[in-house]
């Protein structure tokens, strides 16, 4: 078992979406990961060029179908940012109940994918049912189970109704009571804690150094989260960011399970604060303005640059945070085992239909692309 | 009466794995697939077209599957006492292991690196699950006075109760039930072994491996309770077994259970030379 080439995808029941991970292994020991993506790349940066702000916003969504409403409440914010517009208590709580729940929603897949990777199917099931009841509030409340388009530009499409509110939290003090008894029988039992412990290691100074961000990072000791910023009215919700000074594939399952049970704090504490229902939305424009907004998405950090003429954008940036998490992964797969790197692969939360975006650099200039444009010009392919 | 025993005993084997489905589906809260369904995969993987790399076109790879699964057929024939002669447990045993190592070197033969981990994988799980089956059988074989296997009636689990747990432990491995299922691990080596094979190959491959866990139960069942009407209860009783312990543990790392496995081989070598 000399030099072993090992291949991880694009098609692997270990990675969830589409990547090339080539994994050199010396016996069971890997000594070297290469990455290749590309494989969904979809040129959205060059899509929203180009449209209007109210389109784009729903066209951002569409950028991830897992963290869809982080995408779409970082560029209103950023359109908002250059507007000067501050939408009222109401308008930003239900955006924080909105947010909050696809949090929690995210991290119930995590974990569900992560125990699948560990050979634990039953808590995966078990995750998903809790999951799909997520699923079934936002249904109610916004019509729609993955992309919700609910923000206009200073304000939202929906109302929280009390009903609603009721529903709301009897649902997710049910998640949260099944949550606790799954995180009970987590820390009970020998096999998981073993398989865990100690695999995927990232110490605070590597984290620090490879930027990472969100429960990635918060798992190996910094305590930064952007809601502690106060966009959002967050500065009038109480909690705390949750974090961990084990650094491995174990603390970073428990800071997600707590930060379930932190978010369905924030949902409470936010639909009290829904008193008014959503003022009716007036039409802006933007002569020329830049703008840039910062949310905490349930991977982490999402960063986006926008430059808007005409009320069109003319340029849009977005940094997600697996962009932030996906360098230190190869890094820290040296020296694994060949049986841990689908647990550590899925520990940092990947996602790569948000990270693929393609930067040309040719003479110095660089070049963004739309997927067309780019098949045409370097694949051969016509239209 | 042997040939009927052997008709009934091999549809039983593919149904026990439908049942074991059924079963995990309700631990996982799922209604889960009809029993049947095993039969309705074979079906479809006997339709499906076969392709395969050019890499892996070589005799021994596609002639592997299918002596596996001859072998595993005629193990049967034996076990019921159809071709008429007595046979022991070493037979028994050579036969098992022979259809198991076969598979392996198929496997090996597709020149894939993920067959090649799973196949590297099941070998070091062979050599510590053999150790524990034949140090079973042969402390039941002093224990009983009886050499010959088809004329063992003995409950294994009340004359050598150590040596049968661990027996049972074995069991994990054979039918890579979690936490011991590394060869199988989709997650990690996406299901390894069987990762070349396509259509009627991948058919013969599943139908051995169904047959392979359905002789593992028959056999268990007879050395742990006897040759005798009631020991069948006992089956279902071990499907319940190993599909609850599949429904609750996680996998371990390859290493450990490795480590593991052949800890439980050094003891069963002990509880073996003790005779318990």
């Amino acid at each position: 078992m000399h030099n072993l080439k090992f291949p991880i995808g694009p098609q692997h029941p270990g990675v969830k979406e589409p990547i090339y991970l080539k994994v050199f292994a010396e016996g069971d020991t890997v000594t070297k990961a290469e990455f290749r993506g590309g494989y969904v790349h979809r040129g959205m940066e060059k899509l929203m060029e180009g449209q209007e702000t109210i389109t784009a916003m729903h066209s951002a969504e569409k950028i991830c179908g897992i963290c869809s409403y982080a995408h779409n409440s970082c560029l209103t914010n950023a359109i908002e940012g250059i507007l000067r517009i501050n939408p009222s208590l109401s308008v930003k709580m239900t955006r924080n109940v909105i947010g909050e729940l696809e949090r929690i929603h995210s991290h119930l897949m995590w974990l569900g994918f992560l125990f699948h990777d560990a050979g634990f199917d039953t808590l995966f099931m078990y995750y998903w049912r809790e999951r799909e009841k997520v699923l079934e509030l936002f249904e109610k409340i916004t019509g729609q189970r993955v992309h919700h388009a609910i923000n206009f530009i200073g304000t939202t499409k929906i109302n929280i109704s009390e009903s609603d509110k009721l529903w709301i939290n009897k649902t997710l003090r049910g998640i949260k009571e099944k949550v606790n008894d799954y995180y009970k029988d987590l820390i009970n039992n020998s096999v998981i804690k073993e398989r865990f412990s100690g695999v995927g290691f990232i110490s605070k100074d590597y984290a620090s150094l490879y930027n990472t961000v969100g429960p990635t990072a918060r798992a190996s000791g910094i305590q930064w989260d952007t809601r502690l910023t106060g966009y959002s009215g967050f500065n009038e919700l109480s909690f705390e960011a949750i974090t961990s000074r084990d650094c491995d594939v174990y603390a970073r399952t428990i800071v997600r399970i707590k930060e379930i049970t932190e978010s369905i704090n924030i949902i409470e504490q936010a639909l009290e604060k829904i008193t008014k229902p959503a003022p009716a939305w007036k039409e802006t424009w933007i002569k020329r303005g830049e703008g840039y907004a910062r949310v905490e998405a349930p991977r982490g950090e999402l960063f986006y640059y926008i430059s808007v003429k005409k009320n069109h954008l003319l340029r849009v940036k977005v940094k997600t945070p697996t962009f932030n998490n996906f360098p230190v992964l190869l890094k820290i797969l040296e020296g694994e085992k060949l049986s841990n790197i689908p647990l550590i692969v899925a520990s940092i939360d990947p996602c790569i239909s948000c990270m693929e975006r393609l930067l040309l650099v040719k003479d110095g200039r660089s070049n963004i692309l739309s997927k067309h444009e780019f098949l045409r010009r370097y694949c051969g392919h016509g239209h | 009466m042997g040939i009927k025993l052997v008709l009934t005993a091999l549809p039983v084997a593919v149904l026990l794995e439908g049942v074991r489905r059924k079963l995990m589906a309700r631990f996982q809260g799922r209604k889960g697939p009809p029993v049947i369904q095993p039969f309705y995969d074979l079906i479809k993987l006997f339709n499906k077209e076969r392709t395969e790399a050019s890499e892996s076109r070589n005799l021994i790879f596609y002639a592997a599957p299918v002596i596996s699964l001859a072998i595993m057929i005629f193990n049967y024939l034996i076990l019921f006492g159809v071709l008429g002669f007595n046979y022991d447990f070493v037979l028994f045993i050579y036969l098992f292991t022979t259809a198991g190592v076969i598979l392996i070197i198929g496997s090996l033969s597709s020149k894939s690196p993920l067959s090649f981990v799973g196949g590297v994988r099941e070998i070091l799980y062979l050599i510590a699950y053999e150790v524990i089956f034949i140090f079973t059988a042969l402390n039941l074989i002093s224990k009983s006075g009886e050499l010959m296997l088809s004329n063992y009636n003995n409950a294994g689990l009340f004359i050598a109760p150590v040596s049968s747990v661990l027996l049972l432990i074995a069991g994990f491995a054979i039918l890579k039930v979690t936490p011991f299922d590394s060869p199988a691990a989709s997650a990690e080596i996406s299901s390894s072994m069987t990762a070349e094979y396509s259509g009627k190959l991948l058919f013969a491959y599943e139908l051995a491996d169904f047959f392979k866990n359905g002789l593992f139960y028959f056999t268990a069942a007879i050395l742990l309770f006897g040759r005798n009407t009631y020991s069948l209860i006992f089956i279902p009783a071990l499907l319940l077994f190993y599909a609850l312990m599949n429904a609750t543990t996680p996998r371990y790392s390859f290493i450990r259970s490795t480590s593991h496995l052949l800890f439980i081989a050094l003891l069963s070598i002990i509880s073996g030379g003790l005779g318990v």
